[in-house]
């Protein structure tokens, strides 16, 4: 079967615009400022008023992602057949922001007060409407929807449609922007977002994540599309792999099964042995359950000498539906540059988490293969394996 | 109390601008390709007059409309 390769990255996260922005604030090690809410990129300047009005604040990071994703990648879809073109852009809810005014507008106006848009704004799919329209795109496309696992859901879903011949070229990420009191109240009463203001992962100090508002989004092609067309290749996205925990709405399942399973079958579907991994970059959502059940299960899957792994989310904060895609797009810069990022805040062992996580600072070595990690609420997991070319 | 033609205009002048249109290219004749607007923004328009005069427009008025004079002429007759 045919390598399916990535020939353009795109993102937007606290870390700031692009995914130059994002990978700068990476590799710069620097933890968020103080507090449980990550201060989002300002992009108002980035899209006009008629692109930007009938959008929720999702939809258009997901369309500026996918604009710098497609420029990046050089893809002209005028050129291309666009019947052979397809996207999956993911999100764990949604137009949250449009759902939220929404309410208000009709607790306090009165039902014919409610915009007219609402619902094309606040359907999940929205961001991939805004997507296929500004690019034509004509073949198959889907959102895709697993609470913090949809990136990378989203990412694995693309390759699917490419490998099963509906298209040759996948606009494939995800976006979510929920900071908004209905979603930060609610983590915080579950004890999922940290009280004391500071993401850590893997810490023995840690108790949840800091929230962030993000999109990610990754060019995908078959190897024979994109060399037809010139493309510079990234890197192979090798393996997808999914499963369900089956075993409580929110809590990962303690021994790991789930995500093991994911692990496995991205690692297979790679034809990669365990060893071959040189980085993984974890889920590591700073809360106590995530990362020792995601520890466990990385021993079970590697054995005696799990690689190296950091997580992205004490950097740039957990952006929910998004964090897979834009950590997607960390793992193609660590191959390309042969340098991962720090796990910053991790400065207390966890006798539990006893893992080699990088919190030093950025770590040069060579990175030909990595494995990256999504596990949501509802249980689902999806794992991505990348090969360098 | 009635509302007068000017303080429509005026209205839908003031709105516009969220849509990305120019309130100076906003004129009685002006039909809604030539502000490249759609069905959907006038909805828009129609509830921000309503909840600003507090009047109510029924939908049938609303349906031959091709100007921004036809837009003012429905809500001045229902105000």
């Amino acid at each position: 079967m045919s390598k399916i390769v990535i020939t353009g990255i795109g993102a937007i996260s606290p870390g700031g615009i692009g995914a130059d922005g994002l990978w700068d604030a990476a590799t710069a090690g620097r933890s968020l400022p103080e507090g449980d809410v990550a201060v989002s990129p300002d992009i108002s300047d980035l899209l006009t008023i008629k692109e930007s009005r009938r959008l929720d604040k999702f939809a258009r990071f997901g369309l500026l992602a996918a604009r710098e994703a497609v420029a990046h990648a050089g893809v002209d879809f005028e050129e291309l057949d666009r019947e052979r073109c397809g996207a999956v852009v993911g999100t764990g809810i949604g137009g949250f922001e449009t759902i939220d005014d929404g309410m208000e507008i009709l607790r306090t106006k009165g039902e014919r007060m409610v915009p007219a848009t609402s619902v094309p704004m606040l359907m999940p799919n929205a961001a991939i409407a805004a997507v296929t329209k500004d690019f034509g795109i004509w073949g198959p496309g889907h959102c895709v929807v697993s609470a913090c696992a949809s990136g990378n859901h989203s990412i694995g879903e693309a390759k699917r449609m490419i490998e099963h011949g509906d298209a040759d070229l996948v606009v494939a990420g995800s976006a979510e922007t929920a900071n908004r009191p209905l979603a930060t109240s609610a983590f915080r009463a579950m004890g999922a977002m940290t009280s004391k203001g500071v993401s850590r992962p893997f810490d023995a100090e840690r108790d949840g994540f800091v929230m962030g508002e993000g999109a990610g989004m990754l060019i995908l092609e078959s190897e024979e599309h994109a060399a037809k067309r010139g493309a510079r290749v990234l890197c192979e996205l090798a393996g997808y792999g999914a499963s369900n925990d089956a075993f409580h709405l929110v809590q990962p399942d303690p021994n790991g099964r789930g995500a093991i399973s994911a692990m496995s079958k991205a690692l297979k579907e790679a034809g990669v042995d365990p060893s071959d991994i040189d980085y993984i970059n974890a889920h590591g959502t700073s809360t106590p359950y995530n990362d020792l059940s995601e520890t466990k299960a990385v021993k079970q899957v590697f054995g005696e000498k799990p690689p190296p792994l950091s997580s992205t989310k004490s950097l740039v904060g957990h952006m929910m539906g998004a964090s897979g895609s834009v950590e997607a797009v960390v793992c193609v810069k660590s191959i390309l540059e042969n340098r991962a990022h720090p796990t910053v805040n991790l400065n207390t062992p966890d006798p539990e988490c006893d893992l080699d996580y990088i919190a030093e600072g950025v770590r040069e070595f060579e990175i030909n293969t990595v494995l990256s990690n999504s596990f949501g609420f509802g249980g689902h997991n999806a794992c991505l394996v990348f090969k360098s070319v | 109390m009635a509302v007068t033609p000017d303080e429509v205009l005026n209205k839908i002048k003031e709105i516009v601008p969220k849509f990305g249109v120019n309130p100076d290219d906003v004129k009685a004749e002006s039909t809604l390709e030539d502000l490249d607007m759609d069905s959907l923004d006038v909805v828009e328009i129609m509830q921000a007059i309503e909840d600003d005069f507090s009047i109510r427009v029924p939908d049938e008025d609303l349906e031959e409309l091709s100007t921004i004079g036809d837009a003012v002429t429905a809500v001045v007759k229902n105000g």
